[in-house]
């Protein structure tokens, strides 16, 4: 079956005094399901996505409610980590407490918000479920959030090979959701803002069906954000996309105030520079 | 006097009474509404409508007359255009007020939208994306095009066309900080970061306990006669409320540097924003919730907002059951108090005390791993994993650990977070201190002690054994950084070039701290700081070349790369370069 070209993506642009983005966001229903569950918050300085689970009615409504949780926080300045993890805590009182939720409804939550620490635009990366956050930096495609899956956990411990996870047969079952009859917090991760770092969010209907090398592909060559976003979930439908597929990408212009520890240049991973040192 | 008003329909809630328009996002149901229709009433002036709804968590914009023009509050990123030139963003959770003078017209919302799509709007209830509105001239003639230029006006009215004149407010301190900016804004210099940068005219609002004061320097024009009687001399206080200082300094006074009667220039900012939506998405972005849903969560208390002043019994009635936190709150409720269990009696001195209590010569070596928290989901192989199981393990777990009287640790939990961390404004951006319950005592002054201690670790007094309980765990420690700050550890703290903070997961989020290295001999990220309990652990996070720890009366040793070693007060932890941190005990 194949399936049209995503409509026309738009693209936004914003910034503040510490932080200038862009980015684009897009979301499709599939080739084979008939409602989509995923809900897409892409709205600075707030960019998650949301799949739904425990069936229509109940999946849909319930990643719907996560994301109103950050409504407070989009269009203003960039955040703080309280309000993140504020928002959090009402994403899962939200699923928690309504209808949906009783019945059972859970979603994943993933994606990152841009945060203020000592004046510096930092990504405020969380992630509960198998929905997943990816850093573009320096050419270099990193998974920045860890899946809470039945398949990692077999991959973690060494029982199925990386390679195989995508064809795994248990591969969408997760460990942790928001809601789904228990509730667990997210992981977080803190990384500093650089410009020329792309962030894609996506839920698992792209990352099941495209693999990490198209994914940094697409996104090194892609020549906007939108045009990201459609490759990728063209990519998807091409490849049968038997979920929802969503994504969200953010390309960075601009970052004012690098910390004081830098030196300046392009940051790699790890460039410190080894020196001999006695004890003294 | 606002003469024209119509509307572009949408999906946002614009609520039109005699006061005005009152702007809502679309999260709103009828019922509420039909409730802030009433809640706002009968009120005539911004004042008092600015009073019944400006702190309402869903409300964007609010246009009302002021004697012969307007005045649009706007926050949240909307939108607004006079016609001839777009007035300043307004992003942010703070109010940003334009004066529409006389004989202009103003558009919010979706400015894309065609005045040919527009209805015209009178009084109550209508969905838009867009709202419209013009004054008449004074003198019955239209300015509209001579607005922005006009600057000969004496007229009538003592009114410049500060149409585009960006008004940024915050809230004011205190009365007598009110008082210097009036003076200061009088002269037009730049005021304090915090405090309101204005023009002349612009209304004195009395903040009422608990809302955003939008305050400004009143000046003596007639019109706002009306106005003045009820500014802050009416003895209300200026409500100091709890805005972190990042919305206060986040709100950009780049009008400070505008003489008064002329247009920010919009492109002035680095990157201007494409206004291609409207009011529902009050800042451009794409918003795609799967399903229409209504949160139900509008009495929970935020970091920066007031309780909202609506109160709607029908939403109450009509709202999905809200079913109580499920089983799953139980289950974690016992997980937080069930793996605890004070020890009466003598209790171990938690280490970095230990010099304090006694002269002990302690061998720095580092030490195993520390005793990781337990996994929330046991023992488990992986495959059989659904919510369910996984809550009832935990309880399962939960209830085995306080069966035991193993030594005391604490059981992660999601709850310490959600309850104990109250929002204050930080400083630093970090905002909440993070408290876990611990073990302690107290000295006859009240001070909060480990429960080992014998002498009080503030101010020495001996502690009182009897009061032994958990309590939330004071700030105790903190680290002292090269240039002389200090840095708390309540949540821990990474430091480095350039830190970042690595996967966490039950642990709260760590402070970063960002350390000077030019010839970069320093990691990105160097090394970590955590309390547990009341311990201080450092671990070397392997960087590059090593963290060396210096102890007195002990040889200097380098950490092991990732091995969590136990700190005393008075540690030195050398990150190379120069950098030296060091560990004091805060009160």
């Amino acid at each position: 079956m194949s399936r049209p070209e995503p409509a026309d993506i738009s693209q936004f642009a914003a910034a503040d005094e510490t932080v200038s983005v862009r980015w684009a966001a897009a979301t499709d229903v599939g080739c084979r399901r008939t409602v989509n569950e995923d809900s897409v918050f892409a709205s600075f300085p707030v960019f998650v996505v949301a799949d739904g689970m425990g069936g229509h009615d109940a999946g849909d409504i319930a990643s719907s409610l996560a994301i109103s949780a950050f409504d407070e926080l989009a269009g203003g300045s960039i955040g703080t980590i309280a309000q993140v993890e504020q928002a959090v805590a009402s994403a899962m009182r939200r699923v928690e407490r309504s209808d949906a939720g009783t019945r059972g409804g859970g979603t994943t939550l993933s994606g990152a918000c841009l945060v203020n620490i000592d004046g510096v635009a930092h990504w405020l990366v969380l992630n509960v479920g198998d929905s997943r956050t990816y850093l573009l930096d320096d050419g270099e495609l990193e998974q920045l959030s860890v899946d809470h899956s039945v398949v990692q956990e077999l991959v973690d411990a060494g029982r199925v090979l990386p390679l195989d996870a995508r064809h795994h047969p248990h591969r969408n079952v997760i460990t942790k959701a928001i809601g789904g009859g228990a509730s667990a917090r997210p992981d977080y991760w803190i990384v500093p803002v650089v410009a020329g770092q792309q962030l894609l969010v996506c839920s698992d209907g792209l990352s099941g069906e495209v693999d990490d090398a198209e994914i940094g592909r697409v996104l090194r060559t892609a020549s906007s954000p939108s045009e990201a976003v459609r490759s990728l979930v063209h990519a998807a439908l091409l490849a049968g996309a038997p979920d929802n597929v969503s994504a969200i990408v953010v390309d960075v212009e601009a970052v004012a105030g690098a910390p004081i520890g830098d030196t300046g240049g392009r940051v790699q991973l790890e460039d410190t520079v080894p020196s001999v040192r006695g004890l003294r | 006097m606002i003469d024209e008003l119509e509307y572009v329909p949408g999906d946002a809630w614009a609520i039109v009474t005699n006061a005005g328009c009152a702007v809502f996002t679309r999260a709103l149901v009828a019922g509420e509404a039909r409730a802030l229709r009433e809640l706002i009433g009968d009120t005539s002036t911004l004042t008092e409508l600015v009073d019944r709804v400006g702190a309402h968590p869903y409300v964007l914009a609010l246009l009302a007359s002021d004697g012969e023009s307007m005045m649009l509050l706007r926050r949240r990123g909307v939108p607004a255009t006079t016609g001839a030139a777009m007035l300043a963003d307004a992003f942010g959770d703070d109010w940003h007020a334009d004066r529409v003078p006389a004989g202009a017209a103003v558009q919010f919302g979706d400015v894309t939208a065609s005045a040919d799509e527009a209805l015209p709007l009178t009084s109550g209830i209508v969905r838009v994306r867009s709202v419209l509105a013009a004054t008449r001239a004074p003198s019955d003639e239209v300015h509209d095009d001579d607005v922005i230029d006009d600057r000969s006006t004496e007229g009538p009215a003592p009114e410049r066309p500060v149409a585009g004149a960006h008004v940024s407010v915050t809230i004011d301190r205190d009365t007598q900080a009110s008082d210097a900016s009036e003076a200061r804004a009088d002269q037009g210099s730049v005021p304090e970061a915090s405090q309101v940068v204005v023009p002349d005219e612009t209304t004195v609002l009395p903040a009422a306990a608990g809302h955003a004061a939008v305050t400004a320097p009143s000046s003596a024009t007639p019109d706002h006669a009306a106005a003045h009687d009820q500014s802050s001399t009416t003895g209300e206080d200026h409500a100091i409320v709890e805005h972190t200082l990042l919305s206060s300094e986040a709100q950009v006074h780049r009008a400070a540097d505008v003489p008064e009667h002329t247009l920010v220039d919009p492109l002035e900012r680095a990157e201007q924003p494409p206004r291609t939506s409207g009011i529902i998405d009050s800042v451009p972005g794409f918003v795609r919730p799967a399903a229409v849903v209504n949160p139900t969560e509008h009495s929970e208390p935020s970091r920066r907002r007031r309780t909202p002043a609506v109160d709607d019994p029908e939403r109450a009635a009509a709202a999905p059951s809200a079913a109580p936190a499920s089983a799953s709150g139980q289950g974690s409720s016992a997980a937080a108090t069930g793996g605890w269990r004070l020890t009466a009696g003598a209790a171990p001195v938690p280490e970095p005390f230990a010099a304090q209590d006694a002269q002990r010569d302690v061998a720095p070596a580092p030490r195993d791993e520390v005793a990781a928290e337990p996994t929330a989901l046991g023992d488990h192989d992986g495959f059989t994993v659904t919510p369910e199981q996984a809550r009832r393990l935990r309880e399962q777990l939960a209830a085995e650990h306080a069966a035991q009287s193993s030594a005391p640790h604490h059981t992660p939990s999601s709850e310490p977070l959600a309850t104990s961390a109250t929002p204050t404004a930080a400083p630093s951006g970090i905002g909440d201190e993070y408290a876990p319950l611990v073990p302690s005592v107290l000295c006859p002054s009240g001070h909060v002690n480990p429960a080992g201690l014998q002498r009080c670790r503030v101010c020495g007094a001996p502690v009182d054994r009897g009061t032994l309980a958990q309590r939330p765990r004071p700030n105790f420690a903190a680290l002292r950084l090269p240039n002389g700050d200090v840095v708390a550890l309540d949540r821990g703290v990474v430091l480095g070039r350039r830190p970042r903070a690595g996967r966490i997961e039950q642990a709260p989020i760590p402070r970063l701290v960002a350390v000077a290295s030019p010839n970069e001999d320093i990691s990105r990220s160097h090394v970590r700081v955590i309390c547990e309990d009341w311990t201080v652990i450092a671990t070397d996070l392997d960087s590059t070349n090593g963290t060396v720890l210096i102890r007195h009366g002990v040889a200097p040793m380098r950490l092991r790369a990732n091995e969590p070693t136990i700190l005393v007060f008075g540690d030195v932890l050398d990150l190379g370069d120069g950098a030296t941190i060091r560990l004091e005990p805060s009160a």
